[in-house]
Order: structure tokens, then sequence, then C-alpha cells
């Protein structure tokens, strides 16, 4: 009787337990709520616009400081304080170790490279992708690599998307010149194919991707590509060079009280940063260059030169220049002799060797309120770099006339080409203009490397062997992983 | 101790009319409650060798001789019963078996057990025991009581405790156990009001908590609340009122300190007093430490009210506590309501159910800033202006005492949790039962920074964030009980899904039109890309069954296995099987035990083996992850932010234990040994990754862990004298931890800790310190690195040096860090290689552990009529912390953090100075490398936790109000002394659930003596 009776409930309870045993494996498949997976990313214009995006976010927190680690510091133009910090000091005096997590650390390179890749891989497989989303990670990916050679000469070498652990992780170095010939310059061209009008100067247009490509060129030493390249740019015909100061102080503005301006037709390409969007201490350009204890002054090599050639007294400048009379008057209506590039490149009322680089802010204000867009490409630039090139290809006139276009756009002097007989004085000119022009952009060191002229102008400031003119490799990347090895000039 | 199952006792009396049968003579049976006779039941008459067993049909005749008028009757396995014989001739006894033995029971997982027949390691407190220090939370309760159970509190009201049991089992930050209250699980029981709790039973060894699976590594804490009692309804009022004062200070610097610490640091020598002597500056003096500081108040008052019927019973209790820190803005109240009801429909069904809510509010200490600021704060910064306002911030340096009494830093939790049975009882010997649990917690916490705490021009801000998080829970469970003959048999089989879902949003104002509104209808800015939600969620199914089976209760045999499923793991590891087995055998019941059961009155030994998981990581961690929130220009970059592993699984512990509980003279003496090996296999730890890879590391199951240890907890009454007892209990853990193996064979470091193989977690990694140079010429040594002594003339210039007396000519040797060769006054740093030169990689090694070697308590009451004293004394030894709010403000590399005072007096001044601490120069770089053995400290402390006196009014008073049944008042004190040489705040430092770094001290809430009075009126 009993039996009977409990049979049936028994019955019941193991069904039950056969149906919720049945549905188990759904019940622990939980896909995530604020985040996406592989499988649902991908489908639309509006992924690759995010996906993009993202590279270019990775890009802002690679270079809101290294762009000037890399490019700025190693050069002549800036000396260490008594005040600075010791990875800033090795920086500064051309005495790297592989400690300098700061420098050298290439996790958000590498972050920038790995969201490229991906991009890559996955906008082709979008139904009707806009190309030139396309062609923005193709550049963006030549462009990182690009630093990641200059930097280190050679590094490991990603080309497809890494998304799970079985992919190989530990990869050796790829020598620089391969990684120029089989991924940045076939990016490069992708891109010119695949970006497609101009505009918005925070993004690589048609005219920035020429800009890279006429630097990768320039690197290499094909200034005729480069030259081609420069060319293109100039055939746009959408950029031209500010003519007075005002307008040149603003292509750099970003202070608190003067106004926060970064605008004017010359800029080509900025990465910009926002606090709302980028978080406090969106961009690293006041602690480098204004901080209140800080690092870097500028240089009394580069003041004196500047000097020399733009004297900021009226008896040296009528010397110099008896038939050039400024156009800048001071506060009290005088003439202001000099270059007036050098009063807004440096802070005022400061003695040679104690004064910081005043071209983005003119006071120190916190870091935290930082928002300074980074100029990476700028019309000025571009002519002087076109200089450059057909300085090289023996067309000196071409480079005096682009020398003299912008001289004329600061409202200085201009040069005689009967001055400059040779193509190595005529280089050292234009180097010169680049370097009051380009002060503080992250530009001097490449020129410099460039032109394979780092040990003559850094000739009385440090000495360093030719394996030295890369970069160490961070000694947390050679723990990370076995197969990397120090480059040779820093092997102790 | 603990009775779950209320003891009944059911004693027949028969008597045999008032026939005039012999004096002296006693007939009767004895059978169990299924109505067997139990044969050779022992008889005995109390203060006499007279004594008899019953017969093969459980019946007995006893001849009385003179002596005692009370009869004992006593069988192994069975609870003795004593029976006063008064006038009757005739005693039949049930003698009370299985579930309604008249014996302790404790609550395992899905279940209960008589204690006796336990074969893991399960530590248990009652509802006394949780009385004695009239704790804020169930953990305040059981520190000390807990052999290999380790309590520390974390910080000020509110803010909960810590515990670990059996040692640190994993990497990751889950240390802390499972909890299941009244069989629903739970992460957290902060918010449990310790006067709903019945008893806390830890299951500390895995046979025991693996029916619970990949929750339990790290121990269960199963937690049993009140629950009414058939009969009369008793209301009860408790009512205590506490009153606490700081218990120790820490040194800080005076104004005369400072200035000399500011002439000193420039490198001067300095006279700590200024050439302007009127200077405000210099005349002022501010102990902030004093004016932080109050005097604490707390008040504790619950009511409740249960009891029952012939087919119900509830209990319900609503708690009310404020408790004021001890300092200011550091207040906590809550207030929480339970109510448990439990029903017997019929014999075939039973259904009940509980609910629990509450209320708290925990007030907004910025612990981290305060702190600082109170260490290191310049004594002549004025904190508040001669009108009484409070000063803004000076020198880059918050005024602590703005930030204390301005800042808003609410945190509210409103919780509440729902957990009904039903149980079908079909026959007998199987009852299905099936549960429903709901877990709900909103959690908001608002910050509001005025503007006189933020520094100038800057505008007041604010933040607000809301958790809510939900789970729910559902299981099926079959048990069958059965005893065949001497075979005693039951099984469980039962499975059970989880989920849980936790919602977040945040609001947060870049500024505050104005400090009046602080709602943010009143922002001027809102700070966008911190402003969000998030959400997520995370499931668990399992299946667990169990069998035990005893042979007379003399061999005991039991096996559980659960298979757990979770969301959270890999795709090719989402399942995991955690298996026990345990055995027993009670020597006391062996027939050669038979002359002395009378002295050991129980004794068994038992042994454990179980696999026990840990799956405390993130909720999607081994899955292929894009995030938002890489916004560039405008646009919301998504991006991968975690590569996929299916291979990612559990943590999984095997555990074995050894045990042996031994019971003399009846249960008057008691002790309980275990010793336990626990190896964690698969730790879950974030593997870096070459970074080139675009990702800088990757959840992994890698390396393993082991915890060794023995636990060791005696009790008894050794004096019982008539009304007078004396009850003891003492208990003693230790705990050897050591890795096994880990991802990176050389091992890693984790902030000033170096993990290693072979080594055990905790280990404090730095530079050793041997003190002071007292001349430029005192750092030289030979090439063995022998410490050369250097010579002075008469006009004091140097001399030559000597070895052991012997003027030294060999080659002298200079120590070098940081680039800099050491002088006079600087430290003089161990080189461990012989190089010479301090650096990093070659002359650090492990200088202490922060995991202590032994811990325990020793609990005493003394009771004598209605009155009683107890003292509970707890401690815990062989540990270091690290005072790194000391290393912060000694380095003197910042102006405005101020040394400790000592630093100051005693900082090495000119050449030949023999002092304890280097220059205070800020140059001298050289004498701040890194972690300094200097400020590691012995963190051994004895504590006398609690001590109380209680009084039960006596019926003569009570009997008058024939509405009052007992009224007891109680007087004690908690923390009022500790016996330490630790400088810092409190010796008891909690590591916020950090596995890897137990024993920093950036100073925590200080360590305060409370003295309380409660009263308890039942009715």
């Amino acid at each position: 009787m009993r039996l009977t009776q409990s049979i049936q409930p028994l019955y019941v309870l193991s069904m039950l337990t056969l149906v919720l045993a049945v549905s188990c494996d759904d019940l622990i498949d939980e896909q995530p709520f604020s985040q996406t997976s592989d499988a649902q990313f991908w489908k639309n214009n509006g992924d690759a616009e995010s996906g993009v995006a993202a590279i270019y976010d990775a890009m802002q927190e690679t270079y809101r400081v290294k762009h000037f680690l890399w490019g700025e510091f190693r050069s002549d133009n800036f000396i260490a304080t008594d005040r600075v910090s010791v990875d800033y000091e090795e920086l500064v005096t051309n005495r790297l170790t592989q400690s300098n997590a700061s420098t050298l650390r290439w996790n958000d390179l590498y972050q920038m490279i790995g969201r490229a890749n991906l991009a890559i891989e996955k906008i082709p497989t979008i139904p009707n992708y806009t190309p030139g989303l396309l062609g923005q990670a193709h550049v963006l990916r030549a462009y990182a690599y690009f630093d990641a050679v200059r930097v280190w000469g050679a590094v490991p070498l990603y080309t497809e998307a890494i998304t799970n652990l079985d992919q190989d992780l530990n990869r050796s170095a790829t020598d620089g010149m391969t990684i120029l010939n089989e991924v940045v310059i076939p990016d490069m061209l992708e891109a010119e194919r695949l970006i497609t009008g101009s505009g918005n100067e925070f993004r690589f247009t048609k005219a920035a991707t020429y800009a890279f490509q006429a630097d990768v060129y320039t690197h290499l030493k094909d200034y005729a590509k480069a030259k081609e390249a420069l060319d293109k740019l100039i055939a746009l015909d959408d950029y031209q060079l500010v003519t007075d100061r005002e307008s040149w102080s603003r292509l750099f503005l970003s202070d608190l009280l003067l106004g926060s301006f970064q605008e004017g037709d010359e800029l080509i390409f900025s990465i910009r940063f926002d606090i709302l969007e980028d978080g406090n201490g969106a961009s690293g350009n006041y602690s480098l260059f204004f901080a209140g204890i800080p690092s870097f002054f500028i240089s009394p090599t580069l003041e004196r030169k500047w000097i020399e050639k733009f004297p900021i007294d009226s008896a040296a400048w009528v010397a110099k220049y008896p038939d050039f009379q400024p156009q800048e008057t001071d506060e009290f209506g005088n003439t202001l002799f000099g270059d007036w590039r050098y009063f807004e490149s440096r802070e005022e009322g400061r003695p040679i060797g104690e004064a910081r680089a005043a071209k983005y802010s003119k006071l120190n204000f916190s870091a935290n309120d930082d928002a300074t867009n980074l100029p990476v490409y700028r019309y000025a630039g571009v002519l002087l770099l076109k200089a450059l090139a057909e300085n090289r290809l023996g067309n000196a006139a071409v480079a005096i006339e682009m020398i003299n276009q912008v001289r004329t756009a600061r409202q200085l002097p201009l040069v005689d080409g009967a001055d400059y007989p040779d193509v190595e004085s005529l280089e050292n000119l234009i180097l010169d203009e680049r370097q009051l022009e380009l002060f503080a952009e992250g530009d001097r060191w490449w020129d410099l490397r460039a032109t394979d002229k780092v040990m003559q102008a850094l000739d009385t400031i440090a000495t360093l062997s030719a394996d030295q003119l890369v970069f160490p490799i961070w000694d947390g990347h050679l723990i990370d992983n076995p197969n990397l090895e120090q480059n040779p000039g820093y092997v102790n | 101790m603990k009775t779950l199952f209320h003891i009944k006792l059911v004693i027949c009396l028969f008597l045999a009319g008032r026939g005039l049968l012999a004096q002296g003579s006693v007939t009767g049976t004895v059978t169990s409650e299924a109505n067997e006779p139990l044969i050779g039941v022992s008889v005995l008459q109390l203060g006499t060798a007279n004594g008899t067993v019953t017969d093969l049909d459980g019946n007995y005749i006893l001849q009385l001789v003179e002596g005692g008028k009370t009869l004992r009757f006593s069988y192994t396995g069975f609870a003795s019963q004593e029976i006063e014989v008064g006038a009757q001739t005739v005693i039949d006894v049930v003698l009370g078996d299985d579930a309604q033995l008249l014996d302790e029971i404790v609550v395992i997982g899905y279940g209960t057990e008589r204690k006796r027949d336990v074969l893991g390691a399960i530590a248990s407190v009652d509802e006394q025991a949780i009385a004695q220090t009239t704790p804020v939370n169930a953990f305040d309760a059981i520190q000390g009581r807990l052999s290999g159970v380790q309590i520390s509190s974390n910080g000020g009201p509110g803010s909960g405790s810590e515990i670990r049991i059996r040692g640190t089992s994993t990497l990751g930050n889950g240390v802390g156990p499972l909890y299941v209250v009244d069989g629903q699980q739970l992460e957290n029981i902060d918010n449990l009001n310790p006067n709903d709790i019945a008893s806390i039973e830890v299951l500390k060894d895995g046979a025991s908590a693996a029916i619970y699976g990949s929750k339990s590594a790290n121990g269960v804490v199963i937690v049993t609340t009140k629950q009414g009692s058939r009969g009369k309804t008793t209301l009860e009022v408790n009512h205590s009122t506490g009153v606490s004062e700081v218990s120790s200070l820490i040194p800080v610097s005076n104004t005369r300190q400072r200035v000399l610490f500011e002439q000193q640091r420039s490198g001067g020598i300095g006279s700590g007093t200024d050439t302007d002597s009127l200077s405000a500056r210099f005349q002022q003096e501010v102990d902030i430490q004093d004016l932080l500081l109050r005097t604490g108040i707390r008040n504790q008052t619950g009511l409740s009210i249960s009891g029952g019927g012939e087919n119900s019973r509830f209990y319900w209790n609503t708690g009310y506590l404020n408790e004021d820190g001890i300092i200011l803005n550091s207040d906590y109240s809550r207030i929480n309501t339970s109510l448990k009801v439990d029903f017997d429909f019929n014999t075939f069904i039973a259904a009940g159910t509980r609910v629990n809510a509450s209320y708290e509010k925990q007030g907004g200490l910025n612990e981290s800033s305060v702190f600082r600021q109170l260490s290191e704060r310049p004594a002549y910064l004025p904190v508040r202006d001669a009108d009484g306002s409070l000063f803004p911030e000076v020198f880059g340096r918050q005024n602590p005492l703005a930030e204390a009494l301005e800042t808003v830093n609410d945190d509210r939790n409103f919780r509440s949790t729902l957990f009904s049975y039903v149980e079908l009882t079909i026959i007998p010997e199987l009852s299905f039962r099936s549960t429903l649990g709901v877990n709900y917690r909103q959690r908001k916490r608002n910050g509001f920074e005025p503007t006189i705490t933020q520094s100038q021009n800057r505008p007041a801000t604010g933040s607000e964030r809301q958790e809510l998080e939900y789970d729910l829970q559902q299981e099926n469970y079959l048990t069958y009980k059965k005893k065949f003959g001497d075979h005693n048999l039951s099984l469980l089989a039962g499975m059970q899904t989880q989920r849980w879902n936790s919602e977040y949003s945040e609001l947060r104002a870049v500024s505050f039109s104005s400090d009046l509104i602080q709602t943010f209808n009143n922002v001027a800015e809102l700070n966008t890309s911190a402003t969000r939600t998030l959400q997520d969620r995370h499931a668990l199914v399992s299946y667990f069954g169990r069998l035990s089976y005893n042979f007379r209760g003399k061999y005991l045999l039991a096996g559980t296995i659960r298979r757990d499923g979770s969301s959270r793991f890999g795709t090719n590891r989402k399942y995991g099987n955690f298996p026990s087995v345990s055995a027993g055998w009670r020597i006391s019941a062996e027939p050669f035990m038979e002359g002395i059961r009378g002295t050991v009155s129980d004794l068994k030994l038992r042994a454990a083996f179980a696999i026990t998981g840990n799956e405390r990581i993130g909720n999607y961690d081994s899955q292929l992850l894009y995030s938002p929130g890489f916004i560039y220009n405008g646009v919301n970059g998504v991006a991968p932010t975690q590569l996929s592993n299916p291979e990612l699984g559990w943590e999984s512990t095997k555990q074995s234990n050894f045990g042996m509980d031994l019971e003399l003279l009846e249960g008057r003496f008691t002790t309980t040994l275990d010793f336990y090996t626990k190896t964690t296999d698969d730790l879950l730890y974030e593997v870096p990754l070459p970074e080139e890879t675009g990702f800088s590391a990757v959840q992994k199951n890698v390396g393993s862990v082991e915890n060794k240890g023995i636990e060791l907890t005696l009790g008894g009454t050794p004096l019982k004298l008539g009304n007078f007892r004396w009850y003891t209990s003492f208990n003693i853990a230790t705990n050897k931890n050591k890795v096994l193996s880990l991802a990176d064979p050389d091992g890693f470091e984790s902030g000033a800790f170096r993990v290693e193989v072979g080594k055990s977690l905790g280990n404090f990694y730095g530079f050793t310190n041997l003190g002071v140079f007292a001349y430029d010429e005192s750092n030289a040594f030979s090439n063995e690195g022998v410490r050369l002594t250097p010579v002075f003339g008469a006009d004091g210039t140097f001399a030559n040096y000597t070895l052991n007396g012997q003027a030294y000519t060999g080659e002298v040797n200079q120590l070098q860090a940081a680039g800099k060769v050491l002088g006079g006054g600087d430290v003089i740093w161990k080189d461990l290689n012989g190089d010479f030169r301090i650096d990093n990689t070659n002359d650090r090694s492990v200088l202490g552990n922060g995991l202590p070697k032994y811990f325990g308590g020793f609990f005493n009451e003394f009771s004598y009529k209605s009155l009683s004293f107890s003292f509970l004394f707890d401690y815990n030894f062989g540990n270091d912390i690290y005072r790194n709010y000391d290393d912060n403000r000694n380095t003197a590399t910042s102006f405005g953090a101020t040394p400790h005072p000592d630093r100051i007096e005693g900082a090495w001044l000119r050449q030949g100075d023999e002092v304890e601490y280097p220059s205070l120069q800020s140059t001298r770089s050289q004498n701040r490398i890194g972690i300094d053995s200097y400020y590691l400290s012995d963190a051994d402390f004895i504590k006398l936790r609690n001590v109380r006196l209680a009084y039960e009014l006596p019926g003569s008073v009570i009997g008058r109000l024939n509405w009052l049944s007992g009224v007891t008042v109680n007087l004690s004190v908690n923390n009022p002394i500790t016996w330490t040489n630790y400088e810092g705040y409190n010796p008891e430092l909690g590591s916020r659930g950090s596995a890897l770094q137990p024993g920093i001290d950036n100073l925590r809430y200080p360590n305060k003596t409370e003295f309380i009075f409660g009263i308890r009126v039942r009715l």
C-alpha cells in the first residue's frame, strides 16, 4: 500500500530531475551584457567605425607622451633640469637603459597594431563596408610599425588578429627592412587607394597618408618617391601656410587662460584629445613641456642657434639683415627684432638654458586638465620635407623656393641659393629650418636619423655608438617573451 | 552545545498502581524510539557501585541499595538519561535514537549529523557563545573561538571582518568561505543580526565541505538561525549600550619636530626654533589625532517573539543598531527584521519560509586620506580659522578635519533574503525537499566632496554609484534514512541551480554648481566618460549525492559527490567533479574498552579525503570579449579586451584530514585534534603575456600551493562544586603555507612581496637595513665584505682602518646604492652578493612573512547560581607587518610629509653620530631604495578580547511579577588589553581579501576598548 503510493511522486521527481538535467547546458551558457563577443561584432559599418575608433584610441595612449619621448628628447632640442626623473634623464642624455619603462614599453603601440590587424581582417567581411575605414586601419598599422622600426630597429611582427592562446605568442623580432617592405609600404599604398576625400584633420585623410608616405620614403632615402607623395599632397590644394604671428601661435595653443585653439589651414593630421572622452590628463603635453617641476629646458645650443640666425636685438639684426625690416611690433609698438616663432616657442622672461617650451601653453597648468592635441603633420613641415627631397634629387632651386615659401609666411628674410652651393650645406640649412619651425613637435630626432646627422648634432652633448641610434627593448618585454633579444648596442 | 532539532526526551512513566511491592527494587524496560528493546543498557544507581544491564528483551531489575535515589541509563550510541526514582518502582525508559536523540546535533550540508558521528573537521559555536562579545556581526562572535579559523577585523564600524579557514589556498581574491544560512548560499553575511543566530558551524575540512563543490575550497560556514518552539509564546527584549575609546595612539610629530625636519631636510642641522619666534606658523600646534578621535557610542536593541502551536512554529526578531565610531564621521546603523515560519501541514507535507530584510548605512570616512593626513600633516598647519570655520587646503595638504566632517561618503545597503521550502515525507524513511531562495541587495554609495576639501579654485564634485545584485537558488533533493538492524544507512541525492545577476550604474560629476545641493540636479558638468551602467550574470548547475553508513555507531563510512557546471569556465572545462570519502572508528565502542568507558566515554578516530573547488574569477574570463569605451573624436570605439581561453577551469583543492575526538567522564572534558594537508592545483592567476600580442595578461590555471596544519581544541569543566562551575576551552592552530609550482618558475613580485616556488605566500621581499654609517669613512669593507673600523687621530682627522684590532692595509671597498657611494648618515644596506653595489636584482631577500604561524583562543567561564563571569583571549603569533605608513612618511622625499617623531629626533646630523636613523636630507635617495627591513615589525599579539559579568535575576524577584519570566543583566568590556610590540594602531590587520599581500599597514581604523552594559528581559 505504502509503496505503491510513494512510487508516483518518486516517478514524477525523477522525470523532473531528468528534464532539468537536459536543459542544464543552456543554463550555464551566459553571454556578456556589457561587452560583446566576436560572433556578434563586425556586422555593419557602425561596427567598422567603432573598430577603427578603437585603433585611434590606442594611438592616443601610445603617442600622448611617446610622440615626444621618441621624436624629440634624444635630439639637441632639450636638456634635463636638476629635478628630472631617472627615466627622463637617461633619455635626454642619450644614456638609455633597458629598465626605462616610460620610454620603452610598447604595450600601447602593439595594442594599436593589434586593433588594426583585427580591423583589416574583419572589415572586408562586412557587406558594403566603407573603404575609407579599411584604408585608415591600413595606414594606422603602417604608422605604428614604421615607428616601431624607427625606434627599435627589429620588432616582433603580428599582422593577423590575436584572439586566443593557441596562436604563436612568443615571436622573435623581424628585421626592420622586412617590416617596412612587406607591411608598411603595402599598407600605405593600400590606404592611398582606399581613402578618398579630405576633411577631418583628426583622422588619416588622403593628404595625411601622403605625408606619411613621404616620411617613410625619406627614411628609406627614396627621395624620388618621397617627392612624388609630397607633390600629390600639394596638388590637393587643401592646405596653406598661415602668415602672421597670431595665426601661427594658434596652430598650437592649448592654454587654459589664453584659450585653446589648435586651429589653422596648416594642420594636416593631429591626434585629438578630450578630457570628457579620454579622462583627466588626456594628453601628456603639459607634463613634458611646461610642468610645475620641469623635467626639461630648451637646450642653450638651440636657443643660441635661433638667436644667431635671427638676432633679437636691433643692432645684430640690422647688421645681419640690413635690408629687412621685421613687421611685428612689441606691446609698446616698437619693432620686434628676431623670429617671432622663437618668442612663441619659449617661456618668457627666463635665461637661456632655463626656459620651458611654451608652444602649447604659456603657464603651468594641472596635468589633469591637459587635452592638447598632438600635431603630427603640418603643411610647413611638408614643404620643408619637400625641400629636403628636392635638394637630394639635385633640384636646389626648388628646395630654396620651398624654404622661402615658409620664410615668407613667417615674415622672415629670404634665403639666397647662392649662399648654399652644395647639397650638404643646403641640407644643413633645411634641417635648421625644420628644427626651428617644428620645434617641440616630435620631428627633430627623426630628421637627424633620416639624414644620418645624429652624431654631428649631438657632437658636444653626448657620445653614442651607431648601434645605440635605436632604442633598447624594455626589460619587461624581454622577460615576458624568451625569444626576444636585446638590441646589440644595449647588451652590457 | 547546539541542538537544532529540539532535544526531545520522552520518558514514559508508568506507575504500577499503589501496590505494596518491596521497597528498594525497580524494574522496567528500555526501548529505542522505534520501540525495539535495547539489549545491554547499563543501569546504574548513582552514587553507588550498584548496577545492572538489560536482558535480551530490554528488561531489567535492580535492587536499590543505600545511597543516591537516581538511576542512570546509558548505552553506546544513545544518550544517557538520569531519572529520579522517587516513589516509582517501574521505570520504563525510551532512549532517543536517530533524528530525535538526546545528543548534540551539528548541521552539515543538506542535513544534520549527530555531533559524535561527524567524520570531518567541523567547528561550531552556539548562541550562548555568540552573545559573549555583544557582537555587531557574526564574525565578532566567533573570533578566537574556533581552531583553524582566523578572523580579523578590517576597519571601522560596519566594515565587516575577514575570515580565513586553514590558510591561503589561492592567488586570487577569493580567500573567503561560502556561507550557507538555513540552506541558502550567500557570499556575504555582514548584514545578519547576530541575535538571530542559533549556531554557526564551520566546515573546515574538504570532506565536510565537498558537498558544496566548486564554492567550497576555502571552507564553508553554515549559519542556522533561531526557530520557534512549540508551546509557550515568548517575548524577549534586549538592549545594550557600549562606550568606546581608542586603545592606543600612534606617534605623530609636533611643531618643533616639524620645524626641525624642515631645517634638516635641506641638509642643515636645525634648532627646531625659528628666528621669527612670533610667527603664527611656529606658534601653532594642532593635534590632529586628538581632533579626529572621539568617544564612540553604540546602542543595540532587539525585540523577538517566538512560539508555536501543534502544527506551526514561528520566530520573529527586529533589531536596531547604531554605532558611532571613535573617529569622526565613521558611523554605522542597521535595522533588520527576520521572520521564520514552519508548518507541519500533515505527516506528509511540511513547509516553511524565512524572510530577512535589512537596511545598513555606513558613514563616510575616507579612511586612506584621513589616516595619511593624520600621520604626516605638519603640526603647525591650522585646521580651523579664528572664527571656527574650517581651513582650506594648504601646501597641497587637504584639511583632514574638513575631510572627516564635510565629505559625504555614504554607503547604504538594502538587502533581503527569502528562502522557502516544502518537504514531503513520502515514506517515513524517504523525504523530498524542494527549496527556493532569493537574495537581493541594493547598494547605493553617494560621495560628495565640497569646495572646502578641494584644492584651490576647484569646484565641488560628487558621485553616485548603485549596485543591484540578486541571485536565485533552487534545489531539490531526496533523503533516505533507514536502520537495518545494526546497520544505519542514509542517502542523499539532489540537484541545484543558481543564477547571479549584477547591475551597476555610476554617475559622476566633474563639478557641482555649489555645495548647497548635493544631488545631481545641481551638476555643473557631468563626467561623461565615467558615467555608465554595467551588467553581468553567472550561473551554476549542480548535482550532488551522499551516502553514509555506520555499523552500530562503531564503524562509520561516508562519501559525497558533487558535479558542478559553471558559466564562468571555458567550453572545454565547464563541468567539474568534487568527490569525498571519509571513515571513522569509534574505539570506545569496542568491547576491549568496556572497562574504562566510565572514564573514556567516547573515543573516535577519523580520516577524510576530498577534492573541492574554487570558481571565483570574473564572470566571462574564458571568453574573447570586445568592450566599448575606447572613444576617439566622438566615436565610441570597441576593441577586444580579453583573449579566449577554452581551457580555463576550476581551482581544485585536494585535502586530507586525520582527526581524533576524545571525550572523558561523560563529556566533562573533550578534545578534538586534526591534522590536514591541503594542496590546491590549477591556481587561477593572471599570467603575463608578451605585450606585443596586444594583451598584457590572461587568466590561466597554473601553479599549486600547499597548506598544512594541526588544530587542537580542548574543553572541559574542571571544577563543579555545588552551584559553582568552571568551564574552560582552549584552541590552537598552526598553518604552514608553501608554493609548490608557478607559471613563472622564477616566481614573481606582488607589491612588497615575492612569490617563489618552495616558499610561503606572504614573504616580504626587500633590502636589509643594518644601521647607519657614523662617518663617511665608516663605509669601508675588506675584499671579503668585513666592515673595517676607521680610526681617527686626536684632532679628529682620519688616520687608518683596523680589522679585528689590527691595522688594515689591504684594499678598501665602499658600498654604493642608487649610484652613490654611501657616507656618514646613510643606511648600511646589506650587500648580499658581495659586489659592494646595492641593486634590486642581487641585494634583496626575504625579510619576513605576513601569515601567522599559530593562532587560537582561550575561554573561561565561572558560574555560580545565576551569576556568571567569563573572559576570552585570542592570540596570533609568527607573522610580521610592514609599517608602510612609516616608510612613506620617513623617506623625507616630500616636504609635506612629516616623519615619525623619533625619526626626526634620532636622525644623523654630523660625522660621528651613532644613531638609529639616517640623515633627513631629501637628496639622499640612497636611503630610500625600496622595501626596507627597518619597517618590518613583529605582529605577535595576545588580546584579552572580552570580559563579561552576567547576572540572571533570581526567581524570587522575578516571581513577584507574574508576566515576567526572566531578566539578565550583564557588564562587559571588549578589547580591554592587548599585549603586543607592534607600534601601529592594531596588530590585527586583515588583508582585505588580498591573497598575496598580507600585513601591509597603511594605517587602518584604530583598535578600541569598549565598555558595554546589556539587559535582556524575557516574558
